[in-house]
């Protein structure tokens, strides 16, 4: 077996579930962290320094949405950087599974970043439209996306971390369908397609339409979500309880 | 429903004020205003829902009301000393509510995963939405370089990555379980006063004042970036050692 062909073993023997995972995220995302995993395992690097090249590259695509006025040409760069940004954030989690397992200061880190990125990336946008657009009103578009990606990304993370403890995953050895409802549903959460609408920043009216298409999604998906949560975590029986 | 697990559940006042004094947690990594004001408000406001019958997740809800109550009279009132004060009690209030409900689950025999878990959720939201109503309240009404709106966004940014890594640690390093008190330390608790939502609160007494609001509200910003490299390092390398 080649370097490269057992490298793919293990990865792939490696990879979470798939439950909570948009179509993107598994077809796509997946794929191309997978691949940046085993580059950046055959250059020695830390999972914890793929971490923070996730995180810079995320500060670079926001200060272009910050401070460059919008055009294709700059709505290209911001896709391409939070797309790279969004794959060495899943490429991290690989990484450290291919060297024989996660830290928790690792998987703490990475967690941290990704509750900063929510917020920054918003905030990014909500400088790209007081500066350069010319619609006051749009200026909630953001500032709503920043409270609801923020509550979604909380409970997201706290659910599969309180989850995990109290129950034993189910893993699935047969493969799951390509295509899934759940991973089309959960398509407007996440990033990798959010990024996409970024393309279209130079053109405001496009932009806006696209971005608050996602807010409203996001909004509908992500209360479903929290009452589902909700729901799943009443059903756990807390430590200590007979 | 009164069935909501064993102990004491009162029927007056003083004897749910009285099973509260055994049901507190740890002080560790709690400031002084949280041990003394905050705890004790806290305290009774839970007893108060235990003698009416309301369950911890109600509280929870409530906590949130008053803090969106808070967030909205600060955003879209035109500053006076009458709404500064509104204000800030909303905000205080839905803290001490923040900390009733755990100490009511606490009596009522312990929390759930699920309390637990909108409880995080709630403060998640709570840290971007106050920051952002401060954002849109200088946005509306107090003439300023558009510099200074770029405050309450770091300010966003800073809330959310040291209120991500201090509900992560214990979380992570027992999966799922809050880590067991250790014991108290005054000049950690002195310390961390800048860092305390509840003396956050208090420079919304100043909301009255345009220019004093926003020094005091920036001053908080300086230190809670110290503080927050400080707490981010401190915690990472107490993980690196789990």
């Amino acid at each position: 077996m080649s370097v490269n062909q057992a490298l793919r073993v293990r990865l792939i023997a490696g990879v979470r579930g798939h439950a909570g995972v948009s179509l993107y995220g598994r077809q796509v995302n997946r794929r191309l962290g997978g691949a940046l995993a085993s580059a950046a395992y055959r250059m020695q690097l830390q999972p914890n320094q793929v971490t923070v090249a996730s995180g810079l590259t995320s500060a670079v695509a926001i200060a272009v949405l910050a401070l460059v006025r919008p055009s294709l040409l700059s709505g290209v760069a911001v896709w391409l950087l939070v797309a790279l940004a969004y794959a060495l954030d899943s490429a991290d989690g690989q990484l450290a599974r291919l060297r024989g397992g996660g830290t928790v200061s690792g998987e703490w880190f990475d967690h941290v970043l990704d509750a900063g990125r929510v917020v920054a990336l918003h905030c990014g946008v909500l400088v790209m439209v007081y500066r350069f657009y010319d619609s006051p009103d749009a200026l909630l578009l953001p500032l709503l996306y920043v409270i609801l990606a923020s509550v979604l990304f909380a409970a997201g993370t706290l659910a599969e971390i309180f989850l995990r403890e109290h129950r034993t995953p189910r893993i699935s050895i047969e493969p799951a369908p390509a295509v899934t409802l759940r991973g089309l549903l959960l398509l407007p959460l996440d990033l990798g397609v959010l990024a996409l609408g970024f393309v279209f920043i130079g053109d405001q009216s496009i932009f806006l339409g696209i971005y608050g298409t996602f807010l409203v999604l996001s909004a509908v998906v992500g209360t479903a979500l929290l009452t589902k949560w909700f729901r799943q975590l009443s059903g756990v029986v807390p430590e200590g309880t007979p | 429903m009164w069935a909501h697990g064993g102990g004491a559940r009162g029927s007056d006042l003083g004897a749910s004020f009285a099973a509260l004094g055994e049901a507190q947690k740890g002080s560790r990594g709690v400031s002084l205003y949280s041990r003394y004001i905050n705890r004790p408000s806290g305290r009774l406001l839970a007893a108060a829902a235990d003698v009416v019958g309301l369950t911890p997740n109600q509280v929870t809800l409530l906590s949130a009301a008053f803090t969106v109550a808070g967030a909205a009279l600060l955003a879209l009132a035109r500053p006076s000393v009458t709404q500064s004060v509104l204000v800030w009690l909303c905000l205080a209030l839905g803290f001490a509510l923040d900390s009733a409900d755990g100490q009511l689950a606490r009596i009522r025999g312990g929390g759930t995963p699920a309390g637990q878990w909108l409880d995080h959720v709630v403060d998640a939201g709570k840290m971007v939405l106050v920051h952002l109503a401060v954002l849109v309240r200088l946005y509306r009404y107090t003439p300023m370089n558009d510099a200074g709106l770029l405050v309450p966004m770091a300010f966003a940014l800073v809330s959310t990555l040291v209120f991500t890594g201090g509900t992560l640690v214990p979380l992570v390093r027992r999966g799922g379980h809050e880590a067991a008190p250790r014991p108290d330390s005054t000049i950690a608790a002195i310390g961390l006063l800048p860092a305390d939502y509840g003396v956050f609160c208090l420079v919304f007494l100043l909301g009255w004042h345009e220019h004093l609001f926003f020094v005091g509200y920036s001053l908080l910003l300086a230190v809670n970036v110290v503080l927050m490299c400080l707490l981010l390092g401190k915690w990472f390398r107490e993980l690196s050692r789990t």
